[in-house]
């Protein structure tokens, strides 16, 4: 097992440095100059020469380089020019929030998707599985930035059982936190846990057909313990290296949501770094996302391994 | 008294009927085979008997176990029963084995539903039983997966699963069909020591008739899904009535004298769907006549000690 760990935090570095050197070579591949489009069409040529300088741009290429590895290394992402903070900071200040929407909304979709894809399996070709696959379908079609609304206007606004956005951390408030969190959560979730549903199903189907299952009612296990463990267990092997997938998506579609209910998260800080051309958090925010990207599908190899015994062993 | 006694068994998918009026009791300890080609209901039977029918699948007439009617039982009845007074085990043991669970935990699990011990006494109890079916180092064995055993291996697991609860009644579908040659003499010696050792009736369901004259009592011939010959295993062999039993025989290849070319018989098992109104035999039997025809002919007593589905029986023997 520890081997295998090792295996994939190493297959896991080239993508890594890639990654950072995608975000380094964005201010090489935009065109046009980057110091004129930060500054604006107003910036006398006195401000576009301290600018350059501020961005390293005067030195040559390979020492750039060396240095944005060398800050990077000590964890400086650079100085955003609009926010007059540190990339680094603005970043840190603002990743719980992207953190606690993304992950909750992983937790919902996968055990949501999962439970709705079990009882259609369960129940397959009765109204039950037509039901939960319906489900399924719709979670998977609806726009998730409309159905946000909708949801602010019925639970927030219409009812007033939840906040109509903004975010509480989770150490001054841990009920408040929850309460804000539910709404975009479930919102971002709906499409994902769609896919989890529809996978689960398949996978499940094609489980129940296996003769360990046979073997497992052979041994007088009811009903609830031959689908809950003999074959849950192995229909999740497909849909948890779903997960990992899903996660990107989920990293994307927070953007928009983090929009709809006014949380100050990680993805408004990228979208507002883009519009005002500020590069050095658009830097960090590729490279921050892209890694949490890579360190979820670590998490997801080492899950599968602990579910399949088969990969642990190196077999297969 | 017997312990289980099958009477006019049928089951049916939609409107075909795989299976028809099987008949035959097994008692207390006594080992019954089951023989036939692919296709002739031997599964089917046992899967009946277990009540585990494959989807879509009903069962009719009679099954009594210890004096119950198990067709009549409700499912949670019959979850009491599966796997602590009646056990099976399969063909593939690879397939038949949880891939992603030890077998000490596919094991234990039998022991804290039907007995119920607690974690640490099953699992203490599981090792044993993997002694009991001579796995060698099973302290090790117990807490490794399928995929790490041998498939001699995973068959004795399959069986220490099976025996867990001490069973009277022990199903076993092909056991060794999908071993090697040594290792199939290994399991079927295991299987004959513990059934002595355990007091236990089995039904072995076998294609191999070598298999059946080595342990079986008792022996019921099917084809395509009706008896067409029971009785003791010694009568079968030395006279067998029904020409399918005889054709069976002649199959089986010899050490002894010239070697020839091996009888066939020709044709396939037809399909349940193409199952033909009379003598289900007929259209392979070389005895045939018109008469066979007509309709299912009964199981009769006959002299040679057995019990034939063919009303040619006397002439032909």
């Amino acid at each position: 097992m520890l081997r295998y760990a090792a295996g994939r935090l190493l297959a896991a570095l080239p993508v890594l440095l890639i990654v950072s050197l995608l975000s380094f070579g964005i201010v090489w591949i935009v065109p046009g100059d980057v110091a004129a489009e930060m500054a604006g069409p107003t910036a006398t040529a006195e401000e576009l020469a301290r600018l350059r300088e501020r961005l390293g741009l005067t030195r040559p290429w390979h020492e750039q380089l060396v240095g944005w590895y060398g800050a990077l290394l000590q964890g400086d992402l650079g100085e955003s020019i609009l926010l007059r903070q540190g990339v680094a900071a603005a970043i840190v200040e603002r990743l719980p929030v992207t953190l606690s929407l993304t992950f909750t909304a992983l937790a919902i979709a996968f055990v949501a998707g999962t439970a709705l894809g079990t009882l259609a399996a369960v129940r397959a070709g009765k109204a039950a599985d037509r039901a939960a696959m319906g489900t399924a379908l719709i979670g998977f079609s609806i726009p998730d930035f409309w159905l946000g609304l909708v949801f602010v206007y019925v639970f927030a606004v219409v009812l007033g059982w939840l906040p109509t956005g903004g975010y509480v951390p989770f150490a001054t408030d841990p009920l408040g936190w929850a309460r804000s969190m539910l709404l975009p959560a479930a919102t971002l979730a709906l499409a994902q846990m769609g896919l989890f549903a529809r996978m689960t199903r398949a996978a499940m189907l094609e489980v129940l057909q296996q003769d360990y299952i046979r073997t497992a009612r052979a041994k007088g296990m009811p009903g609830w313990i031959v689908v809950g463990k003999h074959a849950l267990r192995n229909a999740l092997i497909p849909v948890v290296t779903v997960a990992g997938i899903a996660c990107g998506v989920l990293l994307g579609g927070a953007v928009v949501i983090e929009s709809v209910f006014s949380l100050p998260g990680v993805g408004r800080l990228i979208v507002g770094a883009i519009q005002r051309r500020d590069y050095p958090v658009i830097q960090g925010g590729l490279l921050l996302t892209a890694t949490i990207f890579v360190l979820v599908n670590l998490v997801v190899d080492l899950l599968y391994a602990t579910l399949d015994p088969r990969i642990r062993h190196g077999r297969r | 008294m017997s312990l289980i006694s099958v009477r006019d068994l049928s089951v049916a998918f939609g409107g075909t009927r795989v299976l028809e009026d099987v008949s035959f009791d097994i008692a207390e300890g006594e080992v019954l085979g089951v023989v036939g080609e692919s296709g002739s209901g031997k599964s089917m039977t046992a899967l009946a008997i277990m009540g585990l029918l494959p989807m879509g699948g009903t069962a009719a007439g009679r099954i009594d176990f210890e004096g119950r009617d198990v067709l009549a039982l409700p499912e949670r009845e019959m979850q009491r029963l599966r796997g602590a007074r009646m056990a099976m085990i399969f063909q593939e043991p690879m397939a038949s084995l949880n891939p992603v669970l030890t077998v000490g935990e596919q094991i234990a699990e039998v022991l804290r539903r039907h007995r119920g011990l607690d974690r640490r006494a099953a699992h203490a109890e599981a090792i044993a039983l993997l002694k009991l079916v001579e796995i060698a180092a099973a302290e090790r064995r117990v807490d490794e997966y399928p995929h790490q055993l041998s498939g001699g291996m995973r068959q004795r697991a399959m069986i220490a699963i099976a025996l867990a609860c001490r069973p009277r009644l022990l199903i076993a579908d092909e056991p060794t069909t999908a071993l090697d040659a040594t290792v199939q003499a290994g399991i079927l010696d295991l299987l004959r020591g513990l059934r002595r050792e355990l007091g236990m009736a089995v039904l072995l369901i076998t294609h191999d008739l070598g298999v059946v004259s080595d342990i079986c009592e008792r022996v019921v011939v099917m084809y395509a899904g009706r008896v067409a010959e029971t009785g003791p295993a010694a009568a079968i062999f030395d006279g067998p009535a029904h020409p399918y039993t005889r054709a069976l025989l002649a199959a089986i290849p010899r050490l002894e004298g010239p070697i020839g070319a091996l009888p066939a018989i020709d044709g396939v098992v037809p399909a349940p769907a193409d199952f033909p109104s009379g003598c289900r035999f007929a259209p392979r039997c070389a005895h045939a006549r018109p008469a066979c025809d007509a309709a299912p002919p009964p199981l009769r007593a006959l002299p040679s000690g057995t019990a034939a589905a063919c009303i040619r029986a006397e002439e032909i023997a």
